[in-house]
């Protein structure tokens, strides 16, 4: 035999040394994993439907247990500028949501596997702080202002891999938001085009949050 | 009944039926030391040779899982019962087998073993276990597909009337 070839086997057989003795062990129970402290993440959303707006988040999340986690979430929504017209309008920079969420990951019923998808349940209390254009009795088109207290209650789907101590979160929730008046009165009215103050509104909110756990 | 009313209808009816239907099974390693913790009611073990899995397995009864070893009653199965158990052939046979738990042996181990005895087997000898279970990325995602192909053409019939 070659010494070069007798050289490559014995560095193959060290390299794949560790590999072959952890095949003789047992894979990792996930129920006895100890989940992080606490996941802190940064993330970007976009809304989608009824209105159309984007926003970026910041979320600390709780793991209660290799399967079940609970978080509180701030999300800023950035300021939108829309063509001045009658109809148009935008979001100003003073419109944000505090929610509370949880999530549960799907369990494997006999090996304990933890799945990386979840669901979970999500409730938003924001201020949404908008403008829209109108043309007033004077015949001068004038950007009106107007602010509304939002509440959103999701149901939540999506995935969080987790690469060392790098978390990727992939969420799709589905909600309802409905939107009160400074005076509490359910606001039923659509006053732009954009529907920022249409009760009851359907949306999708995909979102995709990079975090750090501790 | 509106006409859109029937479709929203309609697809309640098609998502709910997707909702239950679309999930996947297949098969898992599950750990060794979960043996001794799952609840063992509605399931069947099966002791399968790990060197040769299609033609030699044996069914066990009277299990019990102790620290460090497993006990039971084994019973050798016929080579179509172990083809059978050993084989995975899709999707549907791996739901049907749910509640199936297969343990591999070392093929030492396999090789002493006889037809039919009570026997005490170390948890070293157990080469590794797998399970059947739901495949919930797959089963999920597959889900939201259909939601969204239903939201999407439902929304162009309401759309278009």
């Amino acid at each position: 035999m070659k010494k070069s070839t007798l050289f490559w086997a014995i560095c193959f057989g060290a390299l794949a040394f560790p590999l072959l003795t952890k095949a003789q062990q047992d894979i990792p129970d996930d129920s006895q994993i100890k989940p992080p402290a606490l996941i802190v993440g940064i993330g970007l959303s976009a809304q989608v439907f009824f209105p159309t707006m984007r926003a970026t988040s910041l979320t600390i999340e709780l793991p209660r247990s290799p399967y079940h986690r609970f978080g509180v979430g701030f999300h800023y929504y950035i300021r939108e500028f829309v063509n001045k017209s009658v109809g148009g309008g935008g979001i100003t920079g003073n419109t944000y949501e505090v929610g509370f969420y949880s999530k549960h990951f799907f369990k494997g019923r006999l090996s304990a596997r933890r799945s990386k998808v979840y669901w979970g349940l999500e409730m938003r209390l924001g201020q949404r702080d908008y403008y829209y254009e109108e043309v007033l009795f004077t015949g001068s088109l004038t950007s009106i202002r107007d602010r509304y207290t939002t509440v959103k209650i999701m149901g939540l789907a999506g995935a969080q891999f987790q690469m060392g101590r790098a978390v990727l979160d992939i969420g799709l929730p589905v909600g309802i938001e409905q939107t009160y008046g400074d005076d509490g009165a359910i606001n039923n009215f659509s006053y732009t085009k954009f529907d920022y103050s249409l009760r009851n509104k359907p949306f999708l909110l995909p979102t995709l949050t990079l975090g750090y756990s501790f | 009944m509106r006409f859109t009313h029937k479709i929203i209808l309609l697809g309640g009816f098609f998502l709910m039926t997707c909702l239950f239907s679309c999930v996947y099974y297949q098969r898992y390693p599950m750990p060794k030391s979960r043996l001794a913790k799952v609840k063992r009611e509605n399931l069947a073990f099966y002791l399968i040779d790990a060197g040769h899995p299609l033609t030699r397995a044996w069914y066990v009864s009277e299990i019990d899982f102790q620290q460090d070893a497993m006990k039971g009653f084994v019973n050798r199965l016929s080579p179509s019962e172990t083809l059978e158990v050993s084989t995975l052939r899709n999707g549907r046979d791996a739901r049907q087998s749910k509640n199936e738990v297969l343990i591999y042996i070392s093929p030492k181990t396999a090789m002493a073993m006889g037809d039919t005895l009570t026997t005490r087997l170390p948890f070293e000898q157990i080469e590794r276990v797998e399970v059947h279970e739901p495949n919930f990325g797959k089963s999920v995602g597959i889900t939201l597909s259909w939601v969204a192909g239903a939201v999407f053409i439902g929304g162009a019939v309401i759309a278009e009337y």
